[in-house]
């Protein structure tokens, strides 16, 4: 489970940086390998757990021991609360491109409507007006 | 020679363990950090004379060529040999394969080897036994994973043309007794090769006292540059054997239809060669002969004490070999029962700065044959301290916690 997470962070900084390109690489290979019930080459796993327990290790030796014997537990919560996050925030943006709030039954309740003045377009808030979806290409 | 052994004195001959870089190294099985003088060596055959050896009659030609013998002759007296015996090569790997490929076997033969073998003595010999049909014997060790002269004694037979035994094992540090096994090879008609890679840089190698046929070491694991080796191989041996590699350097004379090789060690050393790596390879031999192997003994085998006895109330920590930490040399491999060893051995790294390797270590018919997966394997130097063997403990003391 800590090669998805990773795949999904590394895939978002391998946008910018070749370095995370690789790691990234190497995270869906764990990942593809963990579909198809393998285990994953090289400790890419291993290395994500350790680099991470590490890290709070030197800041504090009791919670880098609770993040490494739970690592596995921590990376699950992680991808559901992940997996959950990615769903409202998609439903969200799926609803302000289309109704103009990302909480259409009560609009009170989208943070983008209340950052955003009233009468902005959607343009405005970086999303293209709905119109444009169904215009004509130029030629 | 040797100088008084200030070990202050000789860290900061290492560049790497000068702060602000440096951690604890103990991965020198693997490769040992290099000294200052290894280091100018080769810089300066790039900066003042980067020419070829043995080719060019220039000014620079001559200096690399003069550089390059000495070498060799640094190298020969090292280990009791003449300069005509060394070739120089990549690593142990590429001797031992130099031998494998050069030796003429026939069907039926025999090679003789012992079950803890580094995948470079292993592989070759079972390449041969596939393409010429000769048979492999391993020589099982004794339950303490010492050599087992016995068994050796046993399986030697007349068809048995090689015996290719490691002098020190990098699994575990011990050392075979290979004077006995050289002579009983000989007694037998068979030639003898050593795998020396773990050897050479720990202790004090005559190979005439030895009697043996061939001799493989690299340089790397002895304060040498990366990627340089040598092979040993006796003069009455050269003749028998063909080159592994062929062209540039190695011949006299050739026609369209024919050639005629040089004699050795020419012949084998084909193209041009990593003339700055056999000069750092020199220096670094000079500088081992300073340190001088007392010394570097005493060393090795004071850390691994510590760290040995370190373990002793860690039931859940297994040290693979004899229990005696003075047969181990500066290895000391070890496994957790229920930790994985790439974790313990990243954790060290990321956490603690101490810098080990983990895996099978190129031994994985022992590990397969044993049913253990893997193993953590810390293996110190002179230029390691008492206080870093501490701190190694203390450090698995932390992590062992965490299981």
């Amino acid at each position: 489970m800590p090669c998805l997470i990773a795949l999904v962070v590394l895939a978002v900084l391998s946008i910018f940086s070749l370095k995370y390109r690789i790691l990234a690489k190497e995270a869906f290979e764990c990942v593809f390998r963990r579909i198809t019930l393998r285990p994953c080459q090289a400790g890419f796993d291993q290395k994500l757990k350790t680099g991470v327990s590490s890290w709070f290790l030197k800041k504090n030796e009791r919670i880098g021991g609770f993040v490494f014997r739970r690592f596995e537990i921590l990376s699950w919560i992680f991808v559901i609360v992940f997996s959950i996050t990615t769903f409202y925030v998609g439903r969200g943006v799926y609803f302000y491109a289309t109704y103009g709030s990302c909480a259409p039954q009560n609009p009170q309740n989208c943070v983008i409507n209340q950052l955003i003045p009233a009468g902005a377009t959607s343009s405005q808030a970086g999303f293209p007006p709905c119109e444009e979806y169904n215009a004509t290409p130029k030629k | 020679m040797g100088y008084f052994f200030d070990i202050n004195k000789i860290r900061n001959d290492f560049p790497i363990l000068t702060p602000p870089t440096g951690g604890v190294y103990f991965d020198n099985a693997c490769a040992t950090l290099k000294p200052e003088s290894v280091i100018s060596a080769i810089e300066n055959y790039y900066r003042e004379y980067p020419a070829c050896a043995g080719r060019s009659s220039h000014r620079l030609g001559e200096i690399v060529d003069q550089k390059v013998e000495g070498t060799r002759k640094i190298i020969a007296d090292f280990i009791n040999a003449e300069p005509k015996e060394i070739i120089f090569t990549r690593n142990t790997t590429e001797g031992i394969n130099l031998i494998a490929r050069g030796l003429e076997f026939q069907k039926g033969d025999a090679i003789l080897v012992s079950d803890k073998e580094h995948n470079s003595n292993l592989i070759p010999w079972q390449i041969l036994k596939e393409e010429k049909e000769i048979e492999l014997k391993i020589v099982p060790s004794k339950e303490d994973n010492t050599f087992d002269i016995e068994a050796f004694k046993k399986l030697i037979e007349p068809k048995v043309k090689l015996v290719s035994i490691v002098f020190t094992s990098n699994l575990d540090g011990v050392s075979n007794p290979i004077k006995e096994i050289t002579k009983i090879s000989h007694q037998n008609d068979s030639l003898f090769l050593i795998d020396g890679a773990q050897a050479i840089g720990h202790q004090k190698i005559d190979v005439r006292d030895l009697d043996c046929d061939f001799f493989a070491f690299s340089g790397h694991k002895m304060l040498g540059p990366s990627g340089m080796g040598a092979v040993y191989i006796k003069k009455k041996s050269a003749e028998k054997l063909r080159p592994l590699i062929v062209g540039g350097g190695t011949v006299e004379d050739s026609t369209y239809e024919s050639h005629k090789l040089l004699e050795a060690p020419l012949k084998f050393e084909a193209g041009l060669q990593d003339y700055a790596g056999i000069i750092g390879f020199g220096e670094a031999v000079k500088y081992l002969k300073n340190v001088g192997f007392e010394n570097i003994k005493s060393q090795e085998q004071k850390l691994n004490r510590i760290i040995s006895e370190g373990f002793k109330d860690l039931p859940q920590i297994k040290i693979i070999g004899p229990a005696n930490s003075e047969l181990r040399s500066g290895i000391i491999n070890f496994y957790h029962q229920k930790m994985a060893s790439h974790e313990i051995s990243l954790l060290l790294d990321k956490t603690y700065n101490i810098m080990t390797r983990s895996g099978r270590h190129c031994v994985h018919s022992w590990y397969n044959s044993r049913n253990i997966n893997d193993s953590v394997r810390a293996s110190v130097y002179f230029y390691n301290t008492e206080s870093e063997a501490e701190y190694f403990v203390e450090s698995i003391r932390k992590i062992i916690k965490l299981a």
